[in-house]
């Protein structure tokens, strides 16, 4: 009686939880088609949104993300080997463990605040998408080093001590075997990572966005508009209704683009953990 | 791994330099929400025009507007009040230069539930009293018996400056009877539509048929509604200008574009974003 109870309260969780996923994307594929075709995606918005296009907000938060991607990376497949191959001391394992997790659970706002006192205001960057990119970058970086780390710690002992036997140097074991049995963890956590980037308002808003006006940037040093903003402009405008459709579509057109990141982690997942263990 | 970086690589190199192959000239613009649709809009049909500038705009209020401006990290403050004595003081190598580009009036507004159940008019003591917390239900003024949501902006806000200069008698007084304080006129809008019990300050361009202009009652009894001819006869008592600041006399594409705020074309933008233009 009490196990059928229990089973039911947690199908009942899990319906609970598919239905409001499910719900979420009805609604947002619902209105976002129809203002989603192929001229609001490739023209420039016009009177703050309401009319145009998305074009420089779709190229604005890929450039953001790849430049997060970029940084973050090498930084975080560096921390990884690090903490697999070098830290053998568990106190120093746990203190980075804990850092690395703390460093996660910080909220985005608060990077977006240091990104404006540090680099904006002290450094004088000025609004730049680089610094967006950089605050980006260590905000995902957790991400890549947990997935890494796991992906590096759980290659089979056999495979190192082989290596060792055959005569293989530390830096010939990491480039040999190591990272390409641990690069699947390290690229599903990027993907993991950039699909979470690419949807933080808070960090991109006081440091790398611009209301209106920003186009492709030439320099590192300049604004871009990006989507998560731009949604928040326009649902600043909710009493026109054309600002509000077009909300939708930014919204559809971001949530796919999550969409696509997901996946892409999920496809690298299998792809490379494939050809790792070859 | 490899291609991985060069592909990331290479898309970011063409996002970067595939459409701007010529360097352009960049004019930054910040400040008040309420000049905001103006240059906004100017920027969009200057830089048709002009292809080697690109004009960026973006919000934060006059304040933020006058403190950029003075770190010089923009080109041109867009402000709807104006600069004070500390502000002047705060920057010494910073030679602040207004250009007015309109009028505008600050209109206090209701939800239209309220606008409808005939509150259209109240007397600048009474809407003191509502900001300072001594009215708090709508049927102490002749409304329906509903509490009051006073709504309140941020300090350094313009749209906030002029409008308690007048109403409450100095531009920074608090105002204890506020239940929320917000941003920009969009949020602003949005809120006291979405309410139907609110009263708050808006920028004439800002009321329409959800969030509705109060009329005022003056000292001699007359009531003067939020109308562009009040506005621009000087009845309406709630009003100020528009203006863009630079550090020091504006030179360039900078120069070129603060004139075609002020010239016919861009006036026509200023008119048609609610304000009065500098030829009325």
């Amino acid at each position: 009686m009490r196990n059928k109870l229990f089973i039911s309260v947690c199908c009942f969780a899990a319906i609970l939880c598919t239905l409001i996923l499910s719900l979420l994307l009805f609604v947002i594929a619902l209105n976002g088609a129809k203002a989603v075709n192929l001229r609001f995606l490739l023209s420039d918005s016009r009177n703050f949104g309401a009319e145009g296009g998305i074009v420089y907000q779709i190229m604005g938060s890929i450039l953001l993300i790849s430049g997060a991607a970029f940084i973050s990376l090498p930084i975080a497949l560096g921390t990884a080997l690090c903490k697999s191959e070098y830290i053998k001391n568990t106190v120093l394992q746990q203190i980075s463990s804990m850092m690395i997790y703390g460093l996660n659970g910080v909220p985005s706002v608060i990077f977006g605040i240091f990104g404006l006192l540090f680099f904006v205001n002290f450094l004088n960057t000025g609004i730049s998408w680089f610094v967006g990119s950089i605050i980006l970058a260590v905000m995902i970086i957790p991400t890549i080093v947990l997935a890494a780390y796991q992906s590096m710690s759980s290659i089979p002992a056999i495979y190192r001590e082989s290596a060792y036997a055959l005569g293989m140097d530390k830096w010939k074991v990491i480039a040999k075997v190591i990272l390409p049995q641990g690069i699947h963890g390290a690229v599903t956590g990027l993907f993991i990572g950039l699909a979470r980037a690419i949807g933080e308002t808070a960090p991109v808003m006081f440091i790398a966005t611009a209301f209106s006006g920003a186009k492709l940037p030439d320099s590192l040093f300049q604004p871009v508009t990006a989507l998560p903003t731009h949604i928040l402009a326009l649902a600043q405008q909710a009493t026109n209704s054309q600002a509000l459709l077009n909300a939708w579509g930014t919204s559809l057109v971001l949530m796919l683009l999550v969409f696509s990141l997901s996946l892409s982690a999920l496809f690298t997942r299998v792809t490379l953990q494939s050809t790792g263990r070859r | 791994m490899k291609t991985y970086y060069v592909y990331i690589l290479i898309l970011m190199f063409t996002i970067i330099t595939g459409c701007n192959a010529s360097k352009k000239e960049t004019i930054l613009c910040a400040g008040s929400t309420t000049v905001l649709p103006v240059v906004s809009d100017a920027a969009e049909q200057f830089t048709l025009n002009h292809r080697d500038v690109a004009v960026i705009v973006n919000a934060g209020g006059s304040g933020v507007g006058i403190n950029l401006l003075g770190e010089q990290k923009i080109h041109i403050g867009m402000i709807s009040r104006n600069i004070s004595q500390e502000e002047i003081e705060k920057y010494p190598d910073v030679h602040f230069i207004t250009h007015s580009i309109g009028k505008d009036a600050v209109v206090p507004v209701v939800s239209s539930e309220i606008y409808d159940a005939g509150i259209i008019a109240l007397t600048i003591e009474q809407i003191a009293k509502i900001y300072k917390g001594g009215i708090t239900n709508w049927k102490e003024v002749g409304g329906p018996d509903k509490e009051i949501l006073a709504v309140d902006k941020e300090i350094s806000r313009g749209t906030r400056h002029v409008f308690m200069e007048i109403v409450l008698g100095n531009k920074e007084a608090e105002a204890p009877g506020a239940d929320l304080v917000l941003g920009s006129n969009n949020e602003e809008q949005v809120a006291i539509a979405q309410s139907n019990a609110a009263i708050g300050m808006l920028s004439h361009a800002w009321i329409n048929d959800d969030v509705k202009g109060l009329s005022i009652i003056l000292a001699n009894g007359e009531r003067v509604d939020p109308t562009l001819q009040n506005i621009i006869n000087g009845k309406f008592p709630i009003t100020r200008n528009l203006l863009l600041i630079t550090n020091g006399e504006p030179q360039g594409k900078i120069r070129e574009f603060i004139g075609f705020i002020k010239s016919p074309d861009g006036q026509k933008i200023v008119e048609q974003a609610g304000y009065v233009s500098l030829y009325r």
